[in-house]
């Protein structure tokens, strides 16, 4: 996978039409804007270049015609003089030095005060007569003929002005100039009957450059570029009558042409008093303004340059055009600068995208080269186009022998069958998924799964994508899978246990064959059934309320419900199981196991029974017991009482008898009478000892801490009157505490103490000695006298009831004491014996149960 | 036979002991003050003023009553329990002479409210000496209500 699509692209940036049209359109207000300004500058320039060229023209028109005007004048004045006409008629019919002298003063005059270049007096004949200065001007055939026509006109003749070549000569302008002059021709007329008639003519020859050129050049305003032209019309051209001032024309020497019409000077020398635009003799743009001297042929041309004109407007157009190019180029430079910026975003994110595009393109070449899964492109007849690493190494062939085979060829041949299903299905649907067998190179088969894609290209053309998986594992553990599904199954279905799987709603899903075999159903029979069903009616109650209370845990808790087998027999079952919710928390499983415990109950039941009836039996003999117990004691009670009362009697009326009767008594009849009242005596004492014997076993045991020693002196303060005065020592020993009834042990103390007191009562010095002894972890307790002992012999007669081993002479007593002290320590869980030596003494231990002693 | 006050009223069925009682009391009180009830009803009847006492006068009650647990018909703790039940004889103190020395016996005759308890001796000697006792504490050192 090599390749990567490349689509053209566009090089720069889109132009963005509305932001270039608003650019342009700003330009474009911009320019009108300034062209705006312009115009109404240059309109406003325009104007005031025409008022400013009217008032000079106009004051040059009037400058030009009172100088004319004056000049025409004064030499009119000659003319109207008559006078002079008459001295000069005078001088002329007789011309004496006098009358030439003062006609020469006057010419010389007129000369001087008009500052005439020259003066000439020309006869009618043409002569000159007469010249100041004398040198004079030339006279030529022009003079001449104007002469003539003053003098037959009579009237003053202007020649205009005229040029005169003559050698290099300094007017009054300075520079080499040619000259120029213009007469005056004053015919000077003598009257002559009713008319005049004119005599001669006086010249009078002005030099124009003396005051009516500098009249010309001095304006009003001093301007680099103002000219005034004197023109005339001279056949087809206007002859410009005063030196120019931006060229070395001499007067009369500029000639333009008529028809060029862009030269003021044509327009006055057409006649036309106007204001306009136009091209000088220099070709210099200029305004003029055109006047018409009035009572001559001359035009006068005010003209500035328009450069002057607009200098200040040229330098506020300058200054616009540079605002307006500062602008644009600001405004330009502004576009740039954000198409540029645009361009560069642009181009970063091209270059961006293009990036990111090459890490996807690497990404995914990455991904096919180094996929776990092979992936091949192949063509619409399933030619291998491209592979990628994974199935070189999967199908053992170089990248360049796959790109030779096809995928059938890769395919097993029974794969290789189901070839053309496929790619029906695959182009019907655009996709399809798969399993085959593929052939790696060696020949060895491995199973794969195939997912395959088409690819539709511009042009038609069809590609086959398809991501193969080696799914060898997967087989292998699909059939570790079944196998184990296989063995589980086994022990599910032949385990001893009866398994049972039910649904939410309680029905089964599945039993295992012990089920059935226990409960002789088949299995077609029981799937699908509510478990109740297979109950009797007091275990349908108690499973579906027990149902309901555990369906919402996962451990449904034991239960033993009574199960009907299909003969009919009613087995105990005692069920478990565990519930499965499932994770959408829709559905449930219910897995259980049931044990049949139907014999473990009957026994149970039997068990039961018998507990029950042993309880009975055991209430019954506890009652019996009772009963013969208190049987006894109502029966000891009574005997007590009754055998008493006549007791009491015997013993009180032989006493009466005794007393009252005492005269009649012989002493053997009242040593008889005392036997009686012993033998009574006696007679009480075994009954009251008889009676304490058979209570013993009746009392219940109130075993409590007690203290021995305490008890011991008690006992011996109660036996303390049988002393009857005797000096016996006792010795008591420290006894450490224990656990026994204290009332009974203190009987057993007082029987011993007693017998021991009693039994010592024939020593001279008794000496008594009580304590205890530890030996082997036992306590025993001891009372320990040095009286007359007993013969070990018959000591096991010692603790029989009734048995004495001593005359009742020798020591009274009934034999009793011992027996309560033995039944009393035996009660008690202890033990008790004697020791004794004839004479010497006894010794009586006895201990009580120390095992459930508390401390 | 009873003439004169009842000072004592000693309920005894066993006719020796009665002998032998009124024998021993005689010296502080002669037997012709001492009342004789043979059984328990006999005694309620004579201390209550019922049955065939019913015409006694019952302000004439005994300064003391002598009474064995063990009687026929209803037994002395019963009467007991009737005597200091009711309040015409409640305040009779009652000695119990029993033979009895049974400890559930003395429990319950006080618990009955009786107010003493004596236990009959075999030896007369030592019942002579009881009876003394007896008759010196309750007629002459203990105060008796209304006496």
């Amino acid at each position: 996978m090599h390749r990567t699509p490349t689509t053209p692209r566009p090089r720069s940036p889109k132009l963005s039409w509305p932001m270039a049209l608003i650019f342009l359109l700003l330009m474009l207000a911009v320019l009108y804007a300034g062209n705006a300004s312009r115009g109404s500058y240059r309109a406003e320039l325009e104007e005031a270049t025409r008022e400013r060229l009217d008032a000079i023209a106009d004051l040059k028109v009037q400058q030009v015609s009172a100088w004319l005007t004056e000049q025409r004048g004064n030499v009119e004045l000659i003319l109207d003089n008559p006078l002079i006409a008459s001295r000069v008629w005078d001088f002329i019919q007789y011309p004496d030095p006098g009358k030439l002298a003062e006609t020469q003063a006057w010419l010389e005059s007129l000369h001087s005060v008009h500052q005439y270049h020259s003066v000439m007096l020309l006869s009618v004949e043409g002569e000159t007569l007469l010249a100041v200065p004398p040198e004079g001007p030339a006279v030529d055939e022009r003079t001449h003929r104007l002469a003539a026509q003053a003098i037959v006109s009579q009237q003053v003749i202007f020649s205009d002005v005229y040029p005169v070549e003559e050698q290099a000569s300094s007017t009054s302008t300075g520079a080499a100039s040619q000259s120029v002059y213009m007469d005056f021709f004053a015919p000077l007329l003598v009257p002559e009957k009713n008319a005049r008639t004119s005599i001669g003519v006086v010249v009078v020859r002005i030099d124009p450059h003396l005051s009516l050129f500098p009249a010309l050049i001095t304006g009003p305003t001093d301007s680099p570029s103002a000219e005034v032209q004197l023109v005339r019309p001279d056949g087809e051209a206007a002859l410009v009558i005063n030196p120019a001032r931006h060229a070395p024309y001499q007067p009369l020497e500029l000639r333009i042409p008529m028809d060029d019409d862009l030269q003021p000077s044509t327009w006055a020398g057409k006649g036309e008093e106007t204001f306009g635009e136009g091209v000088d003799y220099r070709g210099v743009e200029v305004f003029a303004a055109t006047r018409l001297i009035p009572n001559s042929s001359w035009g006068l041309v005010v003209k500035l340059d328009r450069a002057e004109i607009y200098a200040p407007f040229f330098e506020r157009e300058l200054l616009t055009n540079l605002l307006i190019s500062a602008l644009f180029i600001a405004g330009a430079l502004v576009a740039v600068l954000l198409w540029r910026q645009r361009e560069a975003k642009f181009y970063k994110e091209e270059y961006q995208a293009e990036v990111k595009r090459q890490a996807l393109s690497e990404h995914l070449h990455y991904l096919s080269r180094y996929a776990n899964d092979i992936i091949l492109l192949c063509d619409e007849r399933w030619n291998i186009l491209e592979a990628n690493d994974r199935a070189v190494t999967a199908y053992g062939y170089s990248q360049d022998e796959l790109n030779y085979k096809s995928l059938l060829q890769l395919s097993s041949p029974d794969s290789q069958a189901a070839f053309p299903r496929h790619t029906t299905e695959l182009d019907k649907k655009g996709g399809l998924v798969f399993q085959s067998a593929h052939l790696r190179k060696d020949g060895t088969l491995f199973p794969v799964e195939c997912s395959a894609r088409t690819i539709e290209v511009e042009g038609g053309r069809k590609f086959y994508q398809c991501i193969l998986r080696d799914i060898t594992e997967r087989k292998q553990a699909e059939e570790r899978m079944r196998e184990s599904e296989r063995r589980f199954r086994q022990i599910y279905e032949l385990a001893p246990v009866r398994y049972q799987l039910m649904d939410g709603e309680g029905r089964l899903l599945d039993v295992n064959q012990a089920w059935l075999n226990a409960s002789g159903y088949d299995k077609a029979t029981v799937l699908g059934k509510s478990f109740g069903d297979f109950l009797d009616d007091a275990s349908r109650r108690v499973w579906a309320a027990h149902f309901s209370a555990s369906k919402a845990h996962t451990e449904m808790p034991n239960v033993e419900l009574g199960m009907l087998c299909r003969n009919g027999m009613c087995v105990i079952v005692a069920l478990t199981g565990k519930i499965i919710h499932e994770k959408d928390g829709e559905g449930m499983q219910l897995h259980c196991i049931l044990n049949d415990v139907t014999d473990q109950r009957l026994a149970e039941e039997q068990t039961r029974r018998m507990n029950e009836e042993l309880e009975r039996r055991v209430t019954e003999r506890t009652a019996q017991l009772e009963a013969a117990n208190k049987e006894l004691e109502a029966f000891s009670y009574s005997v007590s009482h009754d055998l008493r009362a006549p007791l009491r009697a015997i013993d009180g009326f032989s006493r009466i008898m005794m007393e009252e009767h005492v005269q009649e008594l012989s002493p053997q009849a009242t040593r008889y009478l005392n036997l009686v009242r012993e033998n009574t005596h006696t007679m009480s004492k075994l009954i009251d000892n008889l009676l304490a014997f058979s209570r013993l076993s009746r009392q219940p045991l109130k075993k409590q801490r007690v203290d021995p020693e305490e008890i011991i002196n008690q006992s011996l303060e109660i036996l303390k009157a049988s002393q009857d005065g005797r000096t016996i020592e006792f010795v008591i020993n420290p006894v450490p505490p224990c656990n026994a009834d204290p009332s009974l042990l203190k009987q057993v103390y007082i029987n011993l103490l007693s017998n021991a007191i009693k039994f010592s009562s024939k020593k001279p010095s008794a000496v008594i000695e009580v304590g205890c002894l530890q030996e082997n972890s036992e306590k025993i307790y001891y009372v320990k006298d040095n009286g007359v002992g007993f013969d070990m012999q018959y000591a096991p007669k010692l603790f029989g009831v009734f048995q004495r081993l001593h005359r009742v002479e020798d020591y009274e007593g009934t034999g009793v004491g011992l027996a309560i002290v033995q039944r009393i320590i035996h009660r008690h869980g202890g033990r008790v014996w004697a020791m004794g030596e004839i004479n010497e003494g006894a010794t009586f231990c006895f201990t009580l149960e120390e095992t459930s002693s508390h401390g | 036979m009873v003439d004169g006050p009842v000072e004592i009223l000693l309920v005894e069925d066993n006719l020796n002991d009665v002998e032998l009682t009124l024998h021993a009391i005689k010296t502080y009180c002669p037997s012709n003050h001492v009342k004789v009830a043979r059984d328990g009803v006999e005694a309620l009847d004579f201390a209550l003023c019922t049955g065939e006492y019913a015409g006694r006068d019952p302000r004439q009650q005994p300064k003391l009553i002598l009474m064995d647990l063990k009687l026929p018909r209803i037994d002395g703790l019963q009467v007991l329990h009737r005597l200091k039940n009711d309040p015409h004889t409640r305040a009779i103190p009652v000695v119990i002479l029993s033979s009895s020395s049974d400890p559930n016996d003395v429990a319950e005759t006080y618990r009955l409210g009786g107010n003493s308890y004596i236990v009959k001796p075999v030896d007369y000697d030592a019942f002579l000496q009881a009876a003394r006792v007896l008759g010196t504490y309750w007629l002459q050192v203990n105060h008796l209500p209304g006496v």
